[in-house]
C-alpha cells in the first residue's frame, strides 16, 4: 500500500511571503500567511467541519450506526429518487435524507460515524509514526556515527518489509479492532518521518545558532528542545497534516483486502470499499463515501500546503 | 429490495420436496437404465461455436491436478472430466448408473458390486475396467499421497482408515476386482446403504498412467493425459486458461454437444462484470450487492436461476463448554430473536430459504415443517427467556464476539443483520471478527474449541442424513456431544431393512440438535447463477422441486448436463 | 574506482544481507505463529493422523527452528521450494513468469504516467493561473483523490460493461493493459504533475533564471538550459522511492483487471499460508529496497562530491 505524500504548490507562498511586514513576531507572520491563502483557509474550515462532524456524531446521526430496520434496506436517497414524492427541500428531512444501506440501515448516521473512525485512524496513525519516528530520527540526525547507522538498520529493515504481508500476519493474529488497524499502520508508517526528522537535525545541528548556545554552555539536551525543535517543527506539523488523509486511505486499502476495522463500526474507507459493486445501480451508496474521502483528502492537503508555506521561513526570501 | 418476482411458488416446492426424495439409494439400482439420448433442439448453433467459456477462480492453494482422487481442494478448473463415476444424479436428485450398469449388495449389507459397462474405452484404446477403480481407491489411502478428502471414506470402506494411518497395507483396503474384469466389488465396515450415492464421488485415474507416473498429475499434461470422459485435455496453463475438447474417441453415455470449453483463470476482479461484458456465458451470483442488482434489472433476471447446490446450512453456534453458553434458555433466547425472513428479504432474495433447522426442504429425512416452532422468531418469548437465564433486559450480557469464517459480503452482511436483531430484540451487544478460513478452522478445531460463538456454513457431499447429521457427531466439527444423538445417527446409519424407521431416527436425532439450539439455523442457501439466454437445454428448465439451473454436482460427468447443454444460434448476437 | 569506495559498497551489501538474514528470521517465524496451515480446510477436522500425513508430505511435520535453517539451506542453494499455490511449478518459474507481467505493466505505467505528470507540469507552471494550469490541477487532484479501486470499478463498468469497447482484464493483448495503465497511472501522474509543478515555479521565480532573462538571452534558451534541469533534478529523489513499489505491482490493479502479476501474491500468500511464496515475495521486495536505496546513496555520492568519500553517506 502506498499512502500518498502530497507535494507543496497549491499556492504560492512567496508572493504573499513578499509582503509580510517585518515587525511582526514570526508566529503572527505564518499566521497571517496561512490566512492570506485562500485555499488553505477553505481547507481548514473543511477539516475542523469534518472533524467537528465525527465529534459530534451521536448528536447529528438520527440513529445508532449499527440500528438496522430490515425491510427498509436499500432505500434512495428521497432527493435522488424520481420516485420520491417529496419535492426539494423537503426531501432533505425525509427519514433517510441519504437514503439506507443493504441492511436498512441510516446511511446518512452511517456516514457520520463514518467520518468519527475516519479521523480517529486519520489523526492517531501519525501520531504514532511521529512518536516512533521523531525520536529515532533526531537521535540520528543529532549523534550520528553509531546511533545513526542504527538507525539506519531499523529503517531498512522496515522499508524492506512487504507492508502488505505484514499487516496479514498481525491483523490475523491480534484480530481488526480499531485500535489494531490504526497500530498497524502506525507501525509500518514511520520510516517517512524517521527520515524527515534525522534530515532536519543533521541540518540544524550545524546550524550557527546550535554553535552559539553551545558556546554558551547549554547542555545537549536543552539545545534539542528549545531551539531544534522549534526549528524542526514546521516540515513535521506539515507531514503531520498530509499523513492524516494517507491514513484515512489506507485504511481504505485494508478495507477493501477484508483487513479494515471489524463491523458494525463504519468507516468511509470500508463504505468505499463495500460499496463499490452497487455502483451501477444503488450509486450513492459507493458515490457519496467516495466524495467524502476525496473532499477530506482535498482539505488536508490545501491545509498542509498552506501550513508548509506559512511556517516555511525560507518562503520570505 | 424492489422485486418481489418469486420465480416459483416457495411454498409448493418445498411439499414437492418432502414427497419427493425419499429412497434415494435403492440396494439394486437400475440395470435397466439405458444409455439415454437427448433431443438437442433445432436452434442449436454449428459446432465450431460450440465453445462453452467460463472463469475459474485460481486464487488459492489450487491448480495442482484435474482429478479428485488426486486433490479435492487442489483441482484445477474443469476437472474430473477424464473420467466418469460409478453412478450419476438426475436434476431431481436421484441416483442413477453411471458406469455402473447397475448393482448389487450382498445379504449382509456389506459387499457391493458394481457392474461397469464393460464398452468404455481410454482414448488409448485400452478398456476401463474395475482394476481403474481399484487402484485409484488404494491410491487415496496412501498415507504418502496424503490426500486431502479421507475422511470420506473413513469409517465406511473396510481397512480404509488403518491404510490411511499405515497400520494395514494397500491391498487389504475393501475394494476389488469382482468375478469379472468389469466389477468392482467394494467391502464396508458397516452396512452402507447410502454407497452408491457416495459413488457419484468415483472417478477413476487410469490404472496403467497412474502407476507409470506415480501420481494422477499425468493428467495436467497434455501429452501424458488420458481420457475415458467425453472430454480431452487441449490446454493447461494454470496462469491463462484451461481447455478441454469433446473426446473423439469417447464410447460412453454422455456424448457432449459442446466441443469446447475454455476455463479463464481469474484471480480477483468480478465475474459478475465478465458476465455483463459478455466474456463468460455463465456466474453465480454471491454478493447482496450483485443479488440486488440482478433483482433491479428485469433481463438479467430473466438470466437467472436458483438452486439448492450441496444443500448448506448456515449457522451461528455455541461452544456449550464456554461459559454463559452452556445455559440453554440463554440459547434459546438468542435462536428466537432471529428474523430470518427479514434478514432474507433485505439481503439474500431469492438466493436462501429461511433455515428452522439443519437439513434444508428436500435433502433426505428433512423435516423442517415439524422442527420449525423450535427456533421460530418470537420476540417475547425471547426476551422472556433471555430474563430466565439472568440477564433481564440485556443487563449483566458479557462482552461477546461473533467470529466469521472469511470476510465474504453476504455473511459480514448477514452477521450484522444478525446483532442487529439482537441489539433490537434483545438488548445485547455482539462484536462482528473476521478471521481468514485457516485461521478460523484451526481455532475452531483446537481441543478446546477457540471459538465460543461462530458463523458457519456446511454443504453435503452425498445425499444421506448421515452425512449432514455427522458434522454434530461427538469428535466432529463441533464440541456439541450428546450421547442419545450418537447413538440414533450412529444406530440409523447402518439400518438397511427399515427405511422407514430408519427415517425416523434421523429426525429424532435432528430434533434433539435443534431443541439443544447449540446452532441457530438462519438459512439454507439457494445458489443463484447467470446463464447467457444462448445456452440452452433440457437440463437447465425446472425439476420437480421448482429449481432451475445446473443442478448440483454441476456440469460434469456426474449429472446428465453435458450431452443436454448446448448453444444455441442466439450466440452470433453476443460474441 | 577507488578502494574506499569498493569498501564502502562491500560494507553496504554486507549490512543488507545482515539485514535481510534477520528480516527473514523474522518473517518466517511469524507466518508460522499464524493459526492455521495451508491444509486447514473447510470440511470436518482430518483425523490426526492423515492431517500428519500431509504435513509430513510437505516437510511441515518438523519444529519451525529445524524448517527454517531447511529453507535456509536451500536458499544458499538457490532452491526456493514449491508454491503451494502452483504447485505444479517452482517458485522460481512462478517468479519468473509472473514478474516480467508485473514489471511490463509497471514499466508501461511509470514511463506513461511521469511523462504526462511532467508535461503536464511544466505547462501548468509556465502558463501558470491559465486554464490549462486549472484543468492540469483539476486532474491531478481527481487522481489524488479517487482510490484506485473505484477508479478501476468505473472504467470497467463504462468502458467495458456498458460501450463494450475493452476487455474487462485479462492479459496478451495490447488493449488490455489500457484500462490497467490509466487506474494505476492516474495517482502517480498527479503527483509527479504537482510536483513539476511547484518545482518548475521555483526555478523560475530564482535569481539566475532571471538573470538569464535579464541578460536577454532567448526564452527556449532559459527554458531547457537553465530551468527544466534544475527543476527536474529534485524530482528523481521523489521518484526513485517508488520505483520498487511500481515494480512488486498493485494487488488492487492486478486483483480488478485479472493481470498474471505478483502483486496479487502479496495477499494471497499469506492468505492461504503459502509459506515457500511468502518468503520469496520478502526476499524480492527486500532485495528490491536494499538495491534502491544502495543504489540512490551511490548515485548521490556521485553527483555530490561532499558525499564522496566512504564513512557515512547520505
Amino acid at each position: 500500500m502506498t499512502t500518498v505524500q502530497l507535494p507543496s504548490d497549491a499556492l504560492d507562498a512567496s508572493q504573499s511571503a513578499s509582503r509580510i511586514e517585518a515587525a511582526d513576531s514570526p508566529l503572527r507572520q505564518s499566521i497571517q500567511r496561512f490566512f492570506r491563502n485562500r485555499l488553505a483557509a477553505i481547507g481548514l474550515v473543511f477539516v475542523v467541519a469534518i472533524t467537528g462532524g465525527g465529534l459530534l456524531a451521536p448528536v447529528l446521526a438520527t440513529t445508532s450506526y449499527d440500528y438496522a430496520i430490515l425491510k427498509d434496506a436499500l432505500k434512495f436517497p428521497p432527493c435522488a429518487d424520481p420516485k420520491s414524492s417529496l419535492a426539494f427541500p423537503d426531501c432533505m428531512f425525509a427519514k433517510y435524507p441519504l437514503g439506507t444501506d443493504a441492511i436498512g440501515r441510516d446511511f446518512w448516521s452511517r456516514l457520520i460515524y463514518g467520518a468519527r473512525t475516519s479521523m480517529i485512524v486519520g489523526f492517531s496513525v501519525p501520531l504514532i509514526t511521529l512518536a516512533i519516528g521523531l525520536p529515532l530520527g533526531a537521535a540520528a540526525g543529532w549523534f550520528g556515527g553509531r546511533v545513526d547507522a542504527t538507525v539506519l538498520r531499523l529503517v531498512e529493515f522496515m522499508t524492506a518489509v512487504p507492508s502488505i504481508l505484514l499487516a496479514l500476519f498481525l491483523l490475523t493474529l491480534f484480530g481488526h479492532d480499531l485500535q489494531n488497524v490504526i497500530m498497524f499502520q502506525g507501525i509500518t508508517g514511520w520510516v517517512g518521518v524517521c527520515r524527515l526528522g534525522r534530515a532536519q537535525f543533521m541540518t540544524l545541528r550545524e546550524r550557527d545558532f546550535v554553535t552559539a548556545a553551545r558556546a554558551l554552555g547549554m547542555s545537549e539536551w536543552s539545545i534539542m528542545i528549545r531551539h531544534v525543535m522549534v526549528n524542526a517543527a514546521g516540515p513535521i506539523i506539515v507531514m503531520f497534516t498530509l499523513g492524516i488523509p494517507g491514513a484515512i486511505f489506507g485504511e481504505a486499502g485494508l478495507s477493501f483486502l477484508g483487513l479494515g476495522v471489524n463491523d458494525p463500526i463504519p468507516s468511509w474507507g470500508k463504505m468505499v470499499a463495500e460499496s463499490s459493486r452497487f455502483a451501477a445501480v444503488y450509486w450513492y451508496l459507493a458515490m457519496i463515501p467516495t466524495g467524502c474521502i476525496a473532499v477530506t483528502m482535498l482539505a488536508f492537503s490545501f491545509l498542509g500546503d498552506g501550513l508548509r508555506d506559512a511556517l516555511d521561513p525560507q518562503g520570505q526570501r | 429490495m424492489a422485486m418481489r418476482d418469486s420465480r416459483f411458488d416457495r411454498r409448493q416446492a418445498i411439499r414437492g420436496l418432502a414427497a419427493g426424495a425419499a429412497g434415494l439409494a435403492g440396494l439394486s439400482g437400475g440395470r435397466a437404465f439405458a444409455s439415454s439420448r437427448f433431443q438437442v433442439g433445432s436452434d442449436a448453433a454449428p459446432a465450431d461455436q460450440q465453445v462453452m467459456i467460463t472463469s475459474w477462480d485460481g486464487e488459492g492453494l489450487k491448480g495442482e491436478c484435474m482429478d479428485l482422487y488426486e486433490g479435492v481442494y487442489n483441482r484445477a478448473g474443469l476437472s474430473d472430466l477424464f473420467s466418469e463415476p460409478l453412478t450419476r444424479m438426475t436434476k431431481d436428485f436421484g441416483v442413477i448408473p453411471g458406469t455402473a450398469l447397475g448393482w448389487d449388495c450382498s445379504a449382509d449389507g456389506k459387499v457391493w458390486t458394481f457392474h461397469i459397462d464393460p464398452n468404455l474405452k481410454w482414448n488409448d484404446g485400452t478398456a476401463v475396467t474395475a482394476a481403474d477403480y481399484v487402484e485409484t481407491f488404494r491410491y487415496s489411502a496412501d498415507p504418502k499421497h496424503a490426500w486431502d478428502f479421507t475422511w470420506y471414506w473413513n469409517g465406511i470402506i473396510k481397512n480404509y482408515t488403518e491404510a490411511t494411518k499405515g497400520t494395514v497395507t494397500l491391498d487389504q483396503v475393501g475394494v476389488r476386482v469382482g468375478s469379472v474384469p468389469t466389477d468392482f466389488e467394494v467391502e464396508t465396515v458397516d452396512p452402507v446403504p447410502y454407497l452408491p450415492a457416495m459413488m457419484l464421488y468415483s472417478w477413476p485415474l487410469n490404472k496403467v498412467a497412474l502407476n507409470k507416473y506415480g501420481s494422477g498429475k499425468y493428467n495436467i499434461n497434455v501429452s501424458t493425459s488420458v481420457t475415458s470422459g467425453p472430454y480431452y485435455l487441449a490446454e493447461w496453463q494454470p496462469d491463462r486458461r484451461f481447455v478441454v475438447k469433446a473426446n473423439p474417441k469417447y464410447t460412453g453415455a454422455l456424448k457432449p454437444n459442446i466441443t469446447t470449453q475454455i476455463s479463464n483463470v481469474v484471480r480477483g476482479g468480478s465475474n459478475f462484470l465478465r458476465y455483463q461484458a459478455n466474456e463468460v456465458d455463465s456466474t453465480e451470483v454471491t454478493s447482496p450487492a450483485e443479488i440486488a442488482l440482478v433483482n433491479a434489472d428485469p433481463e438479467l433476471s430473466r438470466q437467472f436461476a436458483t438452486n439448492p447446490q450441496d444443500f448448506r446450512t448456515y449457522y451461528m453456534f455455541f461452544d456449550i463448554n464456554t461459559k454463559p453458553w452452556d445455559n440453554l434458555k440463554l440459547r434459546q433466547a438468542l435462536a428466537k430473536a432471529v428474523d430470518r425472513e427479514g434478514i432474507i428479504d433485505a439481503v439474500l432474495r431469492p438466493l436462501a430459504i429461511p433455515a428452522y433447522s439443519w437439513l434444508a426442504p428436500g435433502f433426505p429425512d428433512a423435516n423442517q415443517e415439524a422442527l420449525k416452532p423450535i427456533q421460530a422468531f418470537d420476540p417475547a418469548g425471547a426476551k422472556r427467556l433471555l430474563a430466565e437465564a439472568g440477564y433481564p433486559d440485556g443487563r449483566g450480557f458479557p462482552k461477546t464476539t461473533l467470529y466469521i469464517r472469511g470476510s465474504a459480503q453476504v455473511d459480514k452482511d448477514v452477521c450484522q443483520a444478525l446483532t442487529a436483531g439482537f441489539k433490537q430484540v434483545l438488548n445485547i451487544d455482539l462484536t462482528l471478527e473476521n478471521l481468514d478460513q485457516p485461521s478460523f478452522m484451526a481455532k475452531l478445531n483446537a481441543k478446546p474449541t477457540q471459538i465460543a460463538v461462530g458463523w458457519l456454513s456446511y454443504g453435503m457431499d452425498y445425499f444421506d442424513a448421515t452425512n449432514m447429521l455427522g458434522v454434530w457427531l461427538s469428535g466432529g466439527r463441533h464440541s456439541w456431544k450428546n450421547d442419545e444423538f450418537d447413538r440414533l445417527v450412529k444406530q440409523g446409519g447402518v439400518m438397511t431393512t427399515e427405511p422407514a424407521k430408519r427415517s425416523e431416527m434421523m429426525m429424532q436425532a435432528e430434533k434433539i440438535l435443534v431443541e439443544d439450539c447449540v446452532g441457530i439455523f438462519v438459512y439454507h442457501k439457494l445458489a443463484g447463477f447467470l446463464y447467457k439466454p444462448y445456452l440452452k437445454g433440457e437440463i437447465l428448465t425446472p425439476n420437480s422441486f421448482g429449481y432451475t439451473g445446473l443442478q448440483w454436482p454441476g456440469f460434469g460427468t456426474a449429472t446428465l448436463a453435458i450431452p443436454q447443454l448446448y448453444i444455441s444460434n442466439d450466440v452470433s448476437k453476443f460474441r | 574506482m577507488s578502494g574506499a569506495f569498493t569498501r564502502y559498497l562491500a560494507g553496504r551489501v554486507f549490512g543488507l544481507l545482515m539485514v535481510i538474514l534477520a528480516l527473514s528470521a523474522v518473517v518466517f517465524f511469524l507466518m508460522h505463529q499464524v493459526p492455521g496451515g495451508p491444509f486447514t480446510f473447510e470440511k470436518q477436522p482430518l483425523p490426526p493422523e492423515q492431517m500428519a500425513n500431509i504435513n509430513r508430505k510437505y516437510g511441515l511435520d518438523q519444529p519451525v527452528y529445524v524448517q527454517y535453517f531447511k529453507w535456509l539451506w536451500a536458499i544458499l542453494h538457490f532452491d526456493f521450494g514449491i508454491p503451494f499455490q502452483s504447485p505444479s511449478e517452482t517458485v522460481v518459474s512462478l517468479v519468473q513468469r509472473a514478474w516480467p507481467v508485473t514489471i511490463i505493466v509497471g514499466v508501461i505505467t511509470i514511463t506513461i504516467s511521469y511523462t504526462l505528470g511532467i508535461l503536464f507540469g511544466i505547462t501548468a507552471a509556465v502558463w501558470q493561473n491559465s486554464w490549462i494550469d486549472r484543468v492540469v490541477t483539476f486532474v491531478a487532484t481527481l487522481g489524488l483523490t479517487l482510490p484506485s479501486f473505484i477508479i478501476g470499478f468505473l472504467l470497467v463498468y463504462f468502458l467495458s460493461v456498458k460501450l463494450r469497447w475493452l476487455p474487462t482484464g485479462g492479459w496478451g493483448k495490447p488493449q488490455q493493459l489500457i484500462m490497467p495503465v490509466i487506474a494505476y497511472g492516474l495517482g502517480p501522474m498527479a503527483i509527479v504533475a504537482r510536483y513539476t509543478r511547484a518545482s518548475m515555479l521555483e526555478v523560475l521565480r530564482s535569481e539566475y533564471v532571471r538573470l538569464a532573462r535579464a541578460r536577454g538571452l532567448p526564452w527556449h534558451r532559459v527554458m531547457f538550459r537553465y530551468t527544466l534541469r534544475n527543476a527536474l533534478v529534485p524530482l528523481i529523489t521523489v521518484l526513485g522511492p517508488s520505483i520498487p513499489d511500481v515494480l512488486t505491482g498493485s494487488i488492487f490493479i492486478e486483483g480488478m483487471f485479472s493481470i498474471p502479476g505478483l502483486g496479487r501474491f502479496f495477499t494471497s500468500s499469506a492468505q492461504f499460508r503459502d509459506y515457500p511464496m511468502i518468503m520469496a515475495m520478502m526476499l524480492l521486495v527486500a532485495l528490491l529496497w536494499g538495491a534502491t536505496y544502495i543504489i540512490s546513496d551511490v548515485l548521490y555520492g556521485l553527483a555530490d562530491p561532499r558525499m564522496r568519500v566512504g564513512g557515512e553517506v547520505r
